[in-house]
């Protein structure tokens, strides 16, 4: 089986969504879309201020977890399709690093799905963020 | 050398490398055990451990030349 690859090396780009959202135009029973999207923060931790995350991952394992969400969304909810971006490598503060759209008849099940993929996706794919500080140093990214 | 294991994440910081390989070890007790002995940083991380891309206990054994994976809290998004 082939699973969906998920990641793109580096950040995603503003472009990347809005060509996103148009390729829905077609799709006419949408009435709704939901979109999130994560951008790295400049956290400051003692003085030291985060540039950029590098991000990592056990991408086998990411790729056949998410597609175990992917199955268990759709079998949740009612929605007409859901697309999942997840960078690799090295994203600046201010970029974006994570884009997760669904879409469906009505708004609700939308924002529902969206909201519970990125949930999921936050707790159990391999994935692995390294904080990396200005000048140098870095910390491990810690999910809340 | 009929093991592969694998670090990820800040696991890396306390072993210096990401892939390490092992003479076979039957169940994951034993191979935490030489692990620790190697890597003793190791035993104050938290990880879950996966073997040829299943996640394992502590009782799971292992096939030959499996790939095993240490893998420490997921940080992703």
């Amino acid at each position: 089986m082939q699973l969906k690859n998920i990641f793109m090396e580096g950040s995603i780009p503003p472009s990347f969504i809005a060509d996103s959202i148009a390729k829905h135009a077609s799709k006419t029973g949408i009435g709704g879309h939901n979109i999130f999207l994560g951008q790295v923060r400049a956290d400051e931790i003692e003085g030291k201020k985060v540039f950029a995350i590098e991000y990592t991952s056990n991408i086998e394992m990411a790729l056949e977890k998410m597609h175990e969400i992917r199955e268990s969304i759709f079998a949740k909810y009612e929605i007409t399709c859901m697309h999942v971006h997840h960078s690799l490598g090295k994203v600046n503060a201010g970029e974006l690093c994570l884009f997760v759209f669904t879409s469906s008849k009505h708004r609700k099940v939308a924002i529902d799905a969206c909201t519970e993929c990125v949930e999921r996706i936050k707790a159990e794919l391999p994935v692995w963020g390294k904080e990396l500080f200005e000048g140098e140093g870095y910390q491990w990214k810690v999910n809340s | 050398m009929a093991l592969e294991v694998q670090f990820f994440g800040q696991l890396t910081d306390k072993t210096g490398k990401s892939t390490v390989q092992l003479n076979h070890a039957t169940n994951l007790i034993q191979l935490k055990e030489i692990l620790f002995k190697e890597f003793p940083l190791l035993k104050e991380s938290k990880f879950v451990i996966a073997i040829n891309n299943k996640m394992a206990t502590d009782t799971s054994e292992i096939p030959e030349h499996a790939v095993i994976a240490l893998m420490p809290p997921f940080s992703g998004g």
